[in-house]
Formats: structure tokens, C-alpha cells, sequence
């Protein structure tokens, strides 16, 4: 009933799956075979080159080796003088001979060549090593593929190796065209956002200035979030403090980094601009504020602190606790009020807190406090938190702490605690 | 009689044909898609930031989430190996799931921790936490021992406690390469769309051996069983799920080792419990609500990074694991069955889905009845010797081509397997599954449907056995 017609498909469709199932076999063999002998050879290359090339660096002479390592153009050679140089150009005593040699070998103008491929990967992958030679003739070209670009694989290439290098005209090239990177989506705020903190303080101004400009809340939030992971300058200082009133939060947030940092607190701007943000109706900036205003150790924030411990939102909670924590002993007060009087949930929040940021040990070397009012304060913090069940520090500190006061202290309010739940 | 037995067996034959013909032709189309995506990514790699990445203060913190039920002999070695990932911040959280052995005795003597008090916050109604433990010296591990209730309760136990934007949930078998998560976190940091989940390659530790939490040296398994799973493993990562991610239409993301973007999967309700395949229903389900509400999302599967999981190497076990996974499949079919054929979901309701309920729920059934129907066939003289031959010669060649693509994508990504040797068992097992591997699948997998047919919801338990034990990974074919 099968005519001979279906046989002979079946019989030529095994023949191709058995062509097709050798050619991938020996496709595997044949990568094997190669790259065994390619990374054999490559391994003696690199080992003569980075001989060679230390050795040359070392003395001052690079440039007299320049013929004994020049190779074809992507030849096993010419990968290990690749390899070793963008190795050693890392090193910042070697950097200037390096990148002198990069273009004395004609790596330079190779993949400045490639620059202009029409291939994705080729593309891009010239990119990366024009922008890893750190060459300052090399920026104008990547600023032209920057500028040229739609393809967010290359133009996040781009990107990283124009900051890389960390030349101002590459930095401008950047600022220039974010906002129709963003506009038109091509590349990510996380991309631009670690590329940018390549930068060196130098370019805080320029930074800056391109914020002004724009006034685009996606581009401010970006610019602000690199100034808050560059060193504290007052000029980014004043450019954060004035956009902590934007109409956007995540600008609002961003600025609240900038300003909350240690280095911060000795700049220009008075911590007390934080305070009103404590109230914002945006929780992650509230949120922002308190973890600022507990870096800065802002003694004046208390009371508002305070009323974050009973927000809404859990994280701004947990942030304030952890703020008052930082301040220290006078968040006492607060801690106290807190937990007398509030429900169970918000306490058992502050507790946490308390143990989390090790607080409780602060707390209990305040029972040998000679000021009687921090000593009672402190007793009543535990005793509270006793009560909640957050007893762990109390138990270890009976268990291995050294000093018979407090242990004898924390019998005591063990005992009230006890004597308080019974009724009696 | 006979005229009607003649006329079904016909009937069933050409089905048959027609069937394998478009489950091949997709796998061919699958196969191809994969092999241009590893090449472009192996071109990639070159220029691949992910190093800068590792030292960024950008890069988001992750939690990894290891759910640990009587896992007294390997959890230590694992949490070592996810304490020492090089990445910027992240939190190891390990659930101790009602462990009955000395699970939370062991860890709480190898990392030297202490009971502390903290809240937890129900926010997934999980079962309740017993307690929590840490050391100060160890700030990124918290342990939380809790009553038994399962994987999916357990995962969403340590989402409620987690403090970062992602997490990445990871067995407890299983062990982590240093640049896994920093590798696992790129495309979310390069993608303009929010990537809410993303996967990595798992690979199979037995054979492999380790020193501490780092890999000495890398060996294929001694016997039979793990062999075929190696060579399954390879062809269901390397082309199967990178297949279905570029389609954009990825349904599974392997428990063993994923990321997701945690406020995505709380705005899911978490980890659904009372299904055996956890993994594959948070996927279906993250679809389901981003496709409803119009928002834009991907769900990634890189081959890059590397997870490393033990395999069961007997029967009775890797039995009750496939059935497991597919009854897990089936529930999941089953749950969201209004998204199939539904134009509102797009390529996952009208493409994906169908692809998953026609091909691997019902392929087993149909190729066990196939073996039947031709034999009868061949009985009933309906089908001449040269064509069965040809046939089954077909059938067999064409399976032992996807598992020599998947070794090839193997070679083509991670030379992991260094000898000559291992590449050519690799391709002699990829040869033998045909004839032993894979009929016993299809019979544990059509078990499993009649297992949900006749009611069954509940996990068929893969307990240790020798040093080997189970993944609670799922290579979906193919």
C-alpha cells in the first residue's frame, strides 16, 4: 500500500539527516583539532610577548620592539601582542608606551577600519578595543559612531568605551545626544548610568551644566544618580539641593542621594533642606530622606523620624528605624514613645531595627551609663522589647557578656517582664 | 471487523506521520534559530560588560533563595558556593523546609549561627516561620526554619523576607559558578524593556568533581543513566529554551537556577503551591498578567550562566522525577487552559501554549501509540518491512541529530567537556537514547497523564540515592 514513492522520500531524507548529523559531528571534531593548535600556539606566543614587551617596558625602549612584534592582521601573533598589551594598559605606569605601541602596530587604524563594518558584532567588538587602547585620537571616531547609530548594541559599546577613555569631548558627545537616546529609547537609564561613573570628579561641571540644560527629568535623574557616586562637590551639591523640589520623584529621590552622603554633610547645603522630604507623598522618597538624614546623623530630624516609624509603607518604617539608630542615644525618646504607646506591628518593626543595626548592644552598654536618664531609657527600651519577644540579644549577653551589672540589670527586668505578663 | 481494524490503523498511521513531521519540522526551525543566536552570542561575548558589571555599583542586589528539605549532606557545600559568587550585593536566604534530618543543625554549625528575632511579614500567606538565624560576621546569610509546606511555599517564605529588587531561587543540590549571577543580571541591566525573569544554563555535576565551592575538574558520568541527561541536558538548554527565548515565547525558566524581578512575581501572588512544576507555572502566570495588562516585558535564557545540579541515576527515581515534571506540566495546561488559542496573549496563547499542549503533553501518548499501531500495522500487512525499517531507521537518526546539535551548541558555548573521550560518548549516547532513553520517558510522561486524569496533584518524592540526588530542574523536551 506505501508506494515506492514515499520510500524513496524516507530513504533520502535519512541520507540528509545522516549528511547533517556527520557534518555537525566533524564540525565538533574540526573545532576541537583547531583550537587545540591555536591555543597551543597561542599559549608560546604570549609568552614570548609579554616577556618581551615587560621586559622592553621595564627598560624604556618599547619603541625598539616594534618590529620584532609587528604580525598580520589577525594572525596568532597579532592576537597575543593584543592580548598582552590591552593587558598591560591597564597598569597606569605603562599606559602612555602602551597606547604608543597600539598605534606604532597598527592596531589603532585596524580597528578604526572596522569602525565602519556593516556587521553588528564586528562593529561593536572595534569599538570596544578602539575604546580600550584609551586613545584620545580615537575619540572623534567613536564620537562619529555614537552620533551615526541606532543600534543599542552598539551604541551601549560606544557608550562605555567613550567613558572609559574619559575624555571630555567624548563625555560632551554623550551629554549631547541622551536626550534622543532616551527619547527614542535605544539604550537603558542602568547602561548610562554605570557607563557615566567611569568618570573622574572633573567632570562634575560638565555634568552639571548638561542638567541644567536639559531640565528633562529622565536625563536629571541619571545625571544625579552619577553625582551621587562621584566625590561631593559643591557645585553638584547646589544642583542637587535645587532640584529636591522637582516635580518628578525619582529626581526628587536622586537629589536626596546626592546630598545624604557623609562627605556631603560638610559641603554647602544644611541637612535641614532634607526635612520637608520626610513628608513627601512618594514613599521611596521619603524613604531616601530618612536613610539620608540617618547618614548625615541629624539630630534635628528625630521627632520626624519618629513619625516615619509609623508610615504606611513597611521599607520607609524599617529606613527610619535604621535612621534613628544611627543618630544614637538621642533617638531614645522617640524609641520609647514608640514603643509604649503604638500597635504591636510597628513596635515588633522597631525592634527589628533595633537588632538589626546591632542598636541593642548600644542599649545595653547604656545600663552602665552614668547619666540616669540615658541608663533608664535604655532599660526600658529592652525591657519592651523583652516583652515583644525580641530577647535574643538579652539571652546572649546573660549567656557570654562579661559585665555583672548589666547581667544582674537584665535578671531584673527579665523578672518585671515575667511578674508584669503574669498579672501580679 | 478487520476492515474497521485496517481503516483505524491507517487512519492512525498517517496521523502519525503527519504528526512527527510538524513536531520535526518545528524542532529543525527551533534548532536552527538557536544555533544563529549561540554563534552571534559567542561573537558577543568579546564585548560583553559583564565584568564592569561585577564592580558597579549599579548592578542591583540579588537574593538567592535556597529552599533546603532534608538536605543535611550537600546544603553547607552549596551555600558556600552562593556566598562565594563575585557579585556586588546580594543576600543568601536558606529555607529550611520542615527538614526532618540534620539540615538546620548543619548549617547553623557551619556558619556559626545564632537565633535572632525578626518580623516577618505574611504578604504571601505563607506557612508559619519558626525562627530565624544569622551570624554578624556572615551579614548576607539568613537562614528560616519553617514547617513543611513545600518548595513553592518555601520560595515565597524567603521572597517575603528578601531586602533586594531581584532574587534568584536555587536547589540545594546544586552549585553556583563565581560569574553566574553577574552574567544571570546583564541583559536585565542592558535591556530597555523591564526583564522580569531570566535563566541560565544548568549543567550536570555527576562526574564532576569539586574542590570546596569551586570546580576541579570536569568529568562525564560513569554510568548509563546520567550520560543520557547530560546529552538531554545540552539539547533541551542549548536549543530548546534558547529557541523559544528568541520566539520571545520562553514558558519554562529551570527552579534549579532563575531570576526573577521579585516585584513582578509579588504582583503575582508568588509561587502557586498544590502544582508539582513550579517553575514553569510562575513563568506561565507572569505572561498572563503583563500580556492582560498590555505591559512591556521579556523573559530571557542566556547560555552563559552556569548552575551545576546532580541528576538521579536509577530508574525508580528518574522515573519519579519525569513524572513529576510532567504532571507538573499538565497542571499548569490546565490551570491557565483560557489562555490557549487566545489571541489576547499573543505568541505565548496562540503559539507557545498550543505548541506545549500538542507536542509534550500529549507526544508521549502518541509516539508509545505509534510504536503499537505500526507494529500492529506491520501484523496486519498494512505496512510493508522496508517501510517500517525505514521508518524507525528515520526516527531514530532524526533523534540522534537534535542530541548531536545540542553536544555541537556544547562545544560552541563552553567546551566543558575537555577530552576526546567525552565528545565521543557524548555522541554514542546521543545515538543509544533512541532506543531506551527515550521510549522509558514517553512511558513515565504518559503515566503522569494518567496520573492527572485520574486525579493525582500530588510531588512523587525523589529522595538521595548514592551520591547522587535529584534536580529539581526541568529539560521540557526538546
Amino acid at each position: 500500500m506505501i508506494t515506492d514513492f514515499y520510500k524513496q522520500i524516507l530513504a533520502a531524507l535519512i541520507v540528509c539527516i545522516i549528511i547533517l548529523i556527520l557534518a555537525f559531528f566533524l564540525a565538533a571534531v574540526t573545532r576541537r583539532v583547531l583550537n587545540a593548535r591555536k591555543y597551543a600556539e597561542l599559549d608560546r606566543y604570549r609568552k614570548w610577548c609579554r616577556l618581551k614587551i615587560t621586559t622592553a617596558l621595564q627598560s624604556g625602549s618599547s619603541l625598539s620592539i616594534v618590529e620584532d612584534l609587528r604580525a598580520q592582521p589577525l594572525s596568532l601573533q597579532w592576537h597575543a601582542v593584543e592580548e598582552i598589551l590591552f593587558d598591560l594598559i591597564e597598569q597606569r605606569k605603562y599606559r602612555k608606551e602602551v597606547r604608543q605601541l597600539f598605534y606604532r602596530l597598527g592596531y589603532r587604524a585596524y580597528y578604526e577600519k572596522k569602525l565602519k563594518s556593516s556587521r553588528v558584532t564586528t562593529k561593536a567588538a572595534a569599538v570596544d578595543k578602539v575604546g580600550k587602547m584609551l586613545s584620545e585620537f580615537s575619540t572623534g571616531k567613536l564620537i562619529e559612531v555614537l552620533n551615526s547609530e541606532n543600534n543599542p548594541e552598539i551604541l551601549t559599546v560606544t557608550i562605555r568605551a567613550l567613558c572609559r577613555n574619559n575624555y571630555r569631548e567624548g563625555l560632551k558627545a554623550i551629554l549631547e545626544r541622551l536626550p534622543d537616546l532616551y527619547g527614542k529609547n535605544l539604550i537603558s537609564q542602568k547602561t548610562i548610568e554605570t557607563s557615566l561613573v567611569h568618570c573622574s570628579a572633573d567632570a562634575i561641571p560638565l555634568l552639571v551644566a548638561y542638567g541644567r540644560k536639559y531640565g528633562n527629568p529622565k536625563i536629571t535623574a541619571s545625571l544625579l544618580e552619577v553625582l551621587s557616586r562621584l566625590p561631593a562637590n559643591p557645585m553638584a551639591l547646589y544642583y542637587a539641593g535645587a532640584n529636591l523640589g522637582a516635580y518628578d520623584a525619582e529626581v526628587r529621590a536622586r537629589a536626596i542621594k546626592v546630598l545624604g552622603r557623609r562627605e556631603a554633610s560638610e559641603g554647602v547645603l544644611h541637612p535641614a533642606l532634607l526635612l520637608p522630604l520626610l513628608e513627601d507623598r512618594v514613599w521611596f522618597v521619603r524613604l531616601q530622606a530618612a536613610n539620608a538624614l540617618g547618614t548625615l546623623r541629624y539630630e534635628r530630624a528625630v521627632d520626624k523620624l519618629g513619625a516615619l516609624l509609623l508610615d504606611q509603607n513597611w521599607q520607609v518604617r524599617n529606613a527610619a528605624a535604621r535612621a534613628l539608630t544611627h543618630i544614637g542615644d538621642a533617638s531614645l525618646d522617640v524609641f520609647l514613645n514608640i514603643l509604649k504607646y503604638t500597635d504591636r506591628y510597628a513596635k515588633g518593626s522597631i525592634c527589628e531595627e533595633l537588632e538589626r543595626t546591632n542598636f541593642t548592644q548600644k542599649l545595653i552598654e547604656n545600663l552602665t551609663s552614668s547619666d540616669k536618664r540615658t541608663h533608664e531609657k535604655s532599660r526600658e527600651i529592652l525591657r519592651i522589647m523583652h516583652s515583644l519577644n525580641f530577647s535574643t540579644p538579652i539571652y546572649d549577653y546573660l549567656n557570654s557578656g562579661k559585665n555583672n551589672g548589666i547581667k544582674h540589670e537584665m535578671a531584673s527586668l527579665i523578672l518585671e517582664t515575667a511578674v508584669h505578663s503574669a498579672g501580679v | 471487523m478487520k476492515t474497521i481494524l485496517i481503516f483505524f490503523a491507517l487512519g492512525f498511521n498517517y496521523f502519525v506521520g503527519f504528526y512527527y513531521g510538524a513536531m520535526n519540522i518545528f524542532y529543525t526551525a527551533l534548532l536552527a534559530i538557536a544555533l544563529g543566536v549561540i554563534l552571534r552570542h559567542v561573537r558577543r561575548i568579546k564585548y560583553e560588560p559583564f565584568k564592569e558589571y561585577g564592580l558597579s555599583s549599579q548592578t542591583p542586589s540579588i537574593s538567592v533563595l535556597i529552599p533546603a528539605h532534608n538536605e543535611e549532606r550537600v546544603i553547607v557545600r552549596t551555600i558556600r558556593s552562593a556566598l562565594a559568587v563575585d557579585y556586588p550585593i546580594f543576600e543568601v536566604i536558606v529555607i529550611n523546609d520542615g527538614s526532618v534530618d540534620g539540615t538546620l543543625e548543619a548549617v547553623v554549625n557551619a556558619f556559626g549561627l545564632k537565633k535572632i528575632d525578626l518580623i516577618y511579614r505574611n504578604v504571601l500567606r505563607t506557612r508559619p516561620v519558626k525562627a530565624f538565624y544569622s551570624n554578624p560576621e556572615i551579614p548576607n546569610l539568613v537562614v528560616i526554619d519553617k514547617e513543611r509546606s513545600g518548595k513553592a511555599d518555601s520560595l515565597n517564605c524567603g521572597i517575603t523576607v528578601s531586602r533586594s529588587p531581584y532574587f534568584c531561587s536555587v536547589d540545594a543540590d546544586s552549585l553556583l559558578e563565581q560569574d553566574s549571577l553577574i552574567k544571570l543580571i546583564t541583559p536585565i541591566m542592558e535591556s530597555n524593556v523591564p526583564v522580569i525573569a531570566c535563566g541560565g544554563v544548568v549543567r550536570i555535576a555527576n562526574g564532576v568533581t569539586f574542590q570546596g565551592t569551586s570546580l576541579q575538574e570536569i568529568d562525564l558520568p560513569r554510568k548509563a543513566l546520567p550520560m543520557f541527561q547530560v546529552v538531554e541536558y545540552a539539547r533541551t538548554f542549548l536549543f530548546g529554551r534558547m529557541g523559544w527565548d528568541a520566539l520571545n515565547s520562553l514558558l519554562i525558566l529551570s527552579g534549579a537556577f532563575s531570576l526573577f524581578l521579585k516585584s513582578a512575581v509579588l504582583n503575582v501572588g508568588g509561587y502557586r503551591g498544590g502544582t508539582t512544576s513550579e517553575d514553569m507555572e510562575i513563568v506561565v502566570r507572569l505572561h498572563k498578567h503583563y500580556l492582560e495588562r498590555k505591559k512591556p516585558y521579556k523573559i530571557k535564557f542566556i547560555s552563559d550562566p552556569i548552575c551545576w545540579t546532580e541528576v538521579p541515576d536509577n530508574l525508580t527515581m528518574l522515573g519519579r522525577q519525569r513524572r513529576r515534571w510532567h504532571l507538573g506540566l499538565l497542571q499548569t495546561l490546565s490551570q491557565h487552559r483560557s489562555m490557549i488559542f487566545n489571541a489576547e496573549y499573543g505568541r505565548i496563547g496562540l503559539f507557545a501554549l498550543p505548541y506545549y499542549l500538542f507536542f509534550e503533553t500529549f507526544g508521549p501518548v502518541i509516539e508509545l501509540m505509534g510504536y503499537v499501531t505500526v507494529a500492529c500495522s506491520f501484523l496486519l500487512g498494512l505496512l510493508s518491512t522496508d517501510f517500517l525499517i525505514l521508518f524507525l531507521v528515520l526516527s531514530v537518526f532524526y533523534g540522534t541529530f537534535l542530541s548531536t546539535v545540542g553536544v555541537f551548541l556544547t562545544e560552541l558555548t563552553y567546551r566543558r567537556y575537555p577530552k576526546w573521550s567525552h565528545l565521543m560518548r557524548m555522541v554514542w549516547y546521543a545515538l543509544l537514547e533512541n532506543f531506551y532513553y527515550r521510549q522509558i520517558n514517553s512511558f513515565w510522561r504518559t503515566e503522569a497523564l494518567f496520573q492527572f486524569l485520574a486525579g493525582r496533584t500530588g510531588w512523587e518524592h525523589v529522595v538521595e540515592k548514592g551520591s547522587n540526588f535529584p534536580a529539581e530542574v526541568s529539560p521540557h523536551e526538546p
